[in-house]
Order: C-alpha cells, then structure tokens, then sequence
C-alpha cells in the first residue's frame, strides 16, 4: 500500500522535474499561517464564536485501523464518516477558495491519524475535487512551517509519507549547503574589503546567510525527529532496506552544524579585522561619512566579537587568530578606546542604520496571512511572532509595478493599496451536519514568499 | 493597479444553514499588519537621527542611503504621469545595455525613483497611518506620525499621488461596479470597499490642511468622487436592510429584523463604517 503514496510522490517530483515546481507554484499563492494544529483550530473556534461542530479532523486511531484492516482483507478503502467530512467540509472549500492556512491543521490530523491506504483515499478525492495535489501542497506548507519552527516533533506520519519529507528535507539541506558554500563568506581565507561601503555587504550576506543557516538547523534537526521511530521500528524487524533510506536523514544536523561552525570563524576573523580597522579610523579620520560606518562597526563587532569569545570559554578553535589568548582582551580594550573615539557619532551611527533596517523589514517583509500583509494573532502576545517575516535574499531591487510580476517582491508597491482588503472575520456558517466557508481571495494581486525569501 | 484589482477572484459557495456567526472587530488589526511596527520603528530611529544632525551631516545619511537601490521606492508616475511610449519601451529594457529600452528605464529611475532620508520617512508614515485609518477607530490616523518641515514636501507628493491612485482605482474596477448591482447583496467585501474610502477620507483630510495650490485644486474633484462612492455604497447597504422583514420573538416578545443572518451582521458593520464617513 505505500507504494501508492509513493507513486504519487514520483507524480509530484516529476510535475518539479518539467518545469512545475513548488517555487513557482507558490507564487502568487496563499500559504498557511504558522500556528500550530491545536492553536489554530482553536482559533478558528474563537472566529467562528460557536462551538458548532465544524468537521471534528481527530478521530480515534481504532476508526481508522478498523478501515485500514477492511483495505488490507481486499475492500476497497472508505475513509470513516469523520475523516471524509473534514475532507468535503474544510479541506476542499478551502483549497477552492485558496486559503489553505485553514486546511493545514486537517491536513496534518488526516496525514498523522490515517492510514497509508487512507492518504491516498483522501489524495485522489481531493484532487478530483480541487484540481490539485493535496500531498504536494501538504509537503510544501509543512516544510515551510518546520522552517519556522511551528511543528511538533511529536506527530508522527506513516512510514511513506515520513520517507517522502525525510528525502525533500536532505535534499533540500544538501542543495542549499552547496550553494552556500559557493559563498565569499564561506571562503577558505576570507577577505575583508578595503571600502566600507564593501565590508557592509559582506556582513549584511553573511546576515543573510546566518538566518538560512537557522532555517536548515530547524529542518535538519525535525528531520532527525520524524525518522527516530521507524527507524527503530525497521531496525527492530530487520528490515535494512527501510533503514538505509531513514538513515541518511540522522546525518542532516551535522552536515549544516559543520559549515555554521566554518561560518561563525570566518565572520569572527573578519569582524576582529574590521574591529581594529574602526578603532584606527574613528582615532584617525575626520570625515564624516567613514567616522559612520566606523562607528557602526565598533559597536556591532565589539558586541558579536564579546558574546563569541564567552561562548567559546577558551576553547580552541584551530584558528591561530582567534586562539591567541590575548585576543578577547584587545576586543575588550578596543571597544572601550573605539567608543571614547567615537563619542559624537556612534549615536547617529546606530539610528542610521536601525532606522533603515526597520524600513527594509517594513518595504520587503511578508508575514504569514492574507497574502502576506498580515501576522499571525500570536504577534499581540508574542515578540518572536511580531518580528518574524519573510524577506527576500537579495533585497536589491526596488519594487515597481512596472517590473514584471516574477520580478516584484513583494507584489505591492504600496501596502495600503492592498490593506484595506484584508479580510480577517471569515464568516463561516454551520449546523451539526455541514459548513460552509465563504470567501473571496486576491491571489493574483499579491505575490507570496517564494525560495527566493526566507524567513527570519 | 485597477487591472491588478480586476483580477481579484471570486470563490464561493451559495447554501444556507442555521446559524452564523461573526467575530467582535479585532482591533489587533493595525498592529498586526506588516508595517505597521517596522515602520514605527523606523520612524522612531530616523526621527532622532534628524533632530540631532545638522544640513552637512544629512547630506551624508542621504548619499550613504543612495547607495542601496533597495531603500528607495518609484513614485509621480499617477502624477505627472508615463507616457505608454515609455513604458512600451521599459518592457524590453535592460539597464546595462545601450538600446533604446535600457535608456526609457534609466530616464523613468531618474524621474520616479524616490531615495533619500526625507523620501523614506514620507513613505513609512503613510504607510503607517494607513494601516490605523484602515482598521483602527482612531479619528485623525495620519496624526499619529506626523510629517515634519524635514519630509513635509516628500509626504504631501505621496499623499496626493495615493489619493489619485485610490480614486482612479476605484473608478475603473469593474468589481466594485459588480457589488454595487442589485443581485449581490452585502458582504465582507462591502465592508471592505467602505474601509478603502475610510482611508481615503482619512488621507483626504490631511491634504485639506495645506495651502499648496496645486494640491488644493484638486481637493474638490477628488471630494466629489469620494462623495459618489459613499453615496452608492449608502444607498446600496440601506437597499438590502430595507428587505430585511420585521418578526417577533414569540417567547421574549422582541422585536427584531430578519434576513439572510450573516448579511445582517455585514450591514451592521457597515452602518458603523458608513457614520464616520459622515452618511447616516
């Protein structure tokens, strides 16, 4: 029976292979929002303000083993009653009204509590009735909600749809590693650039690059989560074959662990350069302009450079420059001699370049509902929730409506040219035996988080 | 921006059952929208930063700002206005070659692209006064952060050109002809149309308290068109209220009105909406 969710799988990866990837496929799309199972259902019980019965997605596992045991005597698979309602009741509706943030946390109860034959059962209903691949749209929100650290380790999936995650995640971690290392950042002797101006950009990738480093550790480590129990299980009944193809996901931690350790020494060398370089031009140098971007660097190095030489406690690194034990001492030295230098400047230094930052997040950021213009309801109560965003990579293109759409991120040129259409109150209308969700959506005005965003 | 609304799609399902329900106005909403706390931020930085630097020293904030391509933003296109010529010829344009579309995209960045200290705090407090006129109950949204002699002249050519912009866009799009025709009844999306003349009140309102000739004289044109699409959206709400029959409560005795349940609660809504417009 898992053959079949892994033929599907296959229909998936080849539909990528010619063309129609999930990238391009989320463009233009809604998403889901990052909340967890429980807290969005609960939500949206809270939205809706009944308690109605809405399609209840957590059945008991016996209903389900009862029907996988009815396929396994020959019977052709029929998902239980409850199943099937959270299928035509808010799965379907909402991959019809393109709002799949609705439809994630069924998802996961549907993908975790049925059995194989069930996924498939509920693949092909929901494919003929939406148009779409369900499993591929599934695997796509959740990887992204992994990213963002918004899935339990705790819920489990059948070992086909686990071998499916399990190979997109370690391929997805190796073509990323891959690329980064191609990086300056990541070089075997970095170089620090003689323009400040240079030296800005630097940091600012290696900013960027810290941040996909952060979203590959989150991947990497839940990877590792979801093989841990069949893997025991394939093990415990001598099945090696399984096990080869669980195992390689155990080695995705260290894979990304190593080239964040290159990537922490080198920014630490480099900022011990740029450090001395500052120190020298704020004592040195009049002009304004360099005393600015000096000032800035003082303050940023000097903190990252003290926070790593504590963390480190003297262990060695394999770095001569960073294992010189008078190293955190001249950090200490310069910093205090840098700031008393700088006095006049290092103020306007920090508002300059927090004021624009701000800015950056506030022009390039999506969020995880409506398109992208607005958080998650954790963000009134939550600082981690409020920060978040989604940013491009390479934020060097100003966005204009007469760039073509591919090329805008995000897709509005002015947000509130959009704002004002964010429906937020779905009315949804139920009584004991059906739902419906009514909605519009603006799918084709808003652009939406692609691979080429991350999120931090 | 009206062709891009005119692609806004429309996915229901038409069945009616018991009960509905709709939740309370979040007033989270200004707050969650993105924006809305980036650019506070911001503002809050750049702020200081201009009030303790002199003429010389803003020079430089400005050229180190230019350097980035990506802190800047195109704007008076609505305004002064691009010829199709130009932007036919932007389509095939590459920067970075000497043909005739690379020069049309060097002449539109030299025209429109706003970059600078000034520029981006006129865009974050409009942005962010935006996000407050929209959804918050708050009378005079575009107080909060108000511009200073320092973007006054930046805030003010944005203000007009987003005025513009709402008003034509409302002007041409053929959806908001569609939920003004007697078959569609009312739902989020009037609520949500009422909301975007909210704002362009809002916007609106500021614009009224400068002196510019040239922003003055065309406060009453875009008034009478804002009073239009309030006029409509008035008497399109009040339509559908009227069919709404009266009934009584044969245990409590009540009377109240009864209509499709969830279209009642819209009305509602944009009762409250159509008050701080000024319609009753």
């Amino acid at each position: 029976m898992s053959q079949k969710i892994l033929d599907w799988m296959k229909d998936v990866h080849a539909a990528e292979a010619a063309g129609e990837t999930l990238a391009a496929n989320s463009r233009g799309k809604h998403r889901y929002e990052p909340r967890t199972a429980q807290a969005l259902m609960l939500s949206m019980f809270l939205v809706l303000g009944t308690t109605a019965t809405i399609a209840t997605p957590l059945v008991s596992a016996q209903e389900a083993a009862k029907a996988a045991q009815k396929a396994d005597n020959g019977q052709q698979y029929r998902l239980p009653k409850k199943y099937q309602a959270s299928l035509n009741e808010v799965v379907v509706p909402a991959f019809q009204a393109k709002q799949y943030e609705f439809a994630y946390p069924f998802l996961v109860s549907l993908m975790s509590e049925l059995p194989e034959e069930g996924i498939a059962e509920v693949e092909r209903l929901g494919k003929a009735a939406t148009g779409e691949s369900i499993l591929k749209r599934f695997t796509e929100i959740h990887l992204r909600a992994v990213e963002r650290q918004h899935v339990s380790v705790e819920q489990k999936y059948p070992l086909a749809l686990t071998l499916s995650l399990c190979e997109q995640i370690t391929s997805r971690i190796d073509e990323e590693l891959d690329s980064i290392r191609q990086m300056p950042a990541l070089a075997e002797k970095p170089v620090l650039p003689v323009k400040w101006n240079d030296s800005e950009k630097l940091f600012w990738e290696i900013h960027v690059l810290s941040n996909r480093l952060n979203n590959l550790t989150s991947l990497a480590s839940y990877s590792v989560g979801l093989v841990r129990e069949h893997l025991f299980a394939a093990k415990k009944r001598d099945q090696l074959e399984i096990a080869a193809k669980l195992e390689p996901s155990l080695k995705n931690p260290e894979k990304v662990l190593e080239v964040v350790k290159v990537m922490r020494l080198n920014e630490a060398e480099l900022r011990l350069v740029e450090l001395r370089r500052a120190v020298k031009d704020l004592k040195e140098t009049d002009d304004f302009e360099t005393r600015l971007y000096a000032a800035y660097a003082l303050i940023d190095d000097g903190n990252r450079l003290t926070s790593f030489f504590k963390e480190l406690n003297q262990n060695p690194t394999g770095r001569p420059t960073l294992d010189d034990p008078a190293v955190p001492e001249e950090v200490a030295t310069l910093s205090l001699e840098g700031k008393q230098a700088g006095k006049d400047v290092i103020d306007k230094a920090i508002a300059l370049r927090v004021g624009a930052h701000w800015w950056l997040r506030g022009r390039y950021g999506m969020a995880t509902m409506a398109g992208g213009l607005l958080k998650d309801p954790a963000a009134t109560t939550n600082s981690a929730a409020m920060f978040g965003l989604y940013m491009p990579k390479e934020p060097d293109k100003p966005i204009s409506s007469f760039l073509p759409v591919a090329e805008r991120y995000p897709g509005y040129d002015r947000r509130h040219y959009y704002n004002w259409a964010v429906e937020y109150r779905p009315l949804m209308r139920a009584t004991a035996s059906d739902t419906e969700m009514k909605s519009r959506s603006m799918s084709s005005a808003v652009q939406l988080p692609s691979q080429e965003s991350q999120f931090w | 921006m009206s062709r891009r609304e005119a692609t806004v799609q429309e996915q229901y399902q038409t069945t009616y059952y018991a009960i509905s329900a709709f939740a309370p106005a979040d007033q989270s909403i200004p707050y969650r929208l993105v924006g809305s706390f980036e650019y506070s931020n911001a503002i809050d930085s750049l702020e200081k930063l201009v009030a303790s630097s002199t003429v010389e020293q803003i020079a430089v904030y400005d050229k180190i700002l230019k350097e980035r391509k990506e802190l800047s933003y195109f704007s008076g296109m609505m305004i002064q206005g691009v010829t199709p010529e130009l932007v036919q010829k932007m389509a095939i344009g590459d920067p970075n070659k000497p043909n005739a579309g690379g020069q049309a995209l060097q002449e539109f960045n030299q025209n429109f692209q706003m970059q600078g200290l000034a520029s981006m705090m006129a865009l974050a407090k409009i942005e962010l006064g935006a996000s407050i006129a929209a959804y918050g109950e708050v009378k005079q949204p575009f107080s909060a952060f108000p511009p200073t002699a320092f973007d006054l002249e930046p805030f003010l050519n944005l203000m007009l050109e987003d005025v513009t912009a709402h008003l034509n866009a409302l002007g041409t799009d053929p959806f908001f002809v569609e939920i003004l025709r007697p078959k569609y009844g009312v739902d989020s999306w009037t609520v949500a149309y009422l909301r975007r003349l909210k704002l362009v009140r809002d916007m609106l309102a500021v614009l009224q308290q400068t002196n510019d000739p040239r922003i003055t004289s065309k406060l009453a044109v875009f008034d009478q068109k804002l009073k239009r699409y309030q006029r409509d959206l008035a008497e399109k709400v009040a339509m559908v209220q009227n069919t709404f029959v009266s009934s009584t409560d044969g245990v409590q005795g009540r009377s109240y009105k009864v209509g499709r349940t969830e279209e009642y609660e819209y009305v509602g809504e944009c009762r409250g909406l159509l008050r701080s417009l000024g319609e009753n």
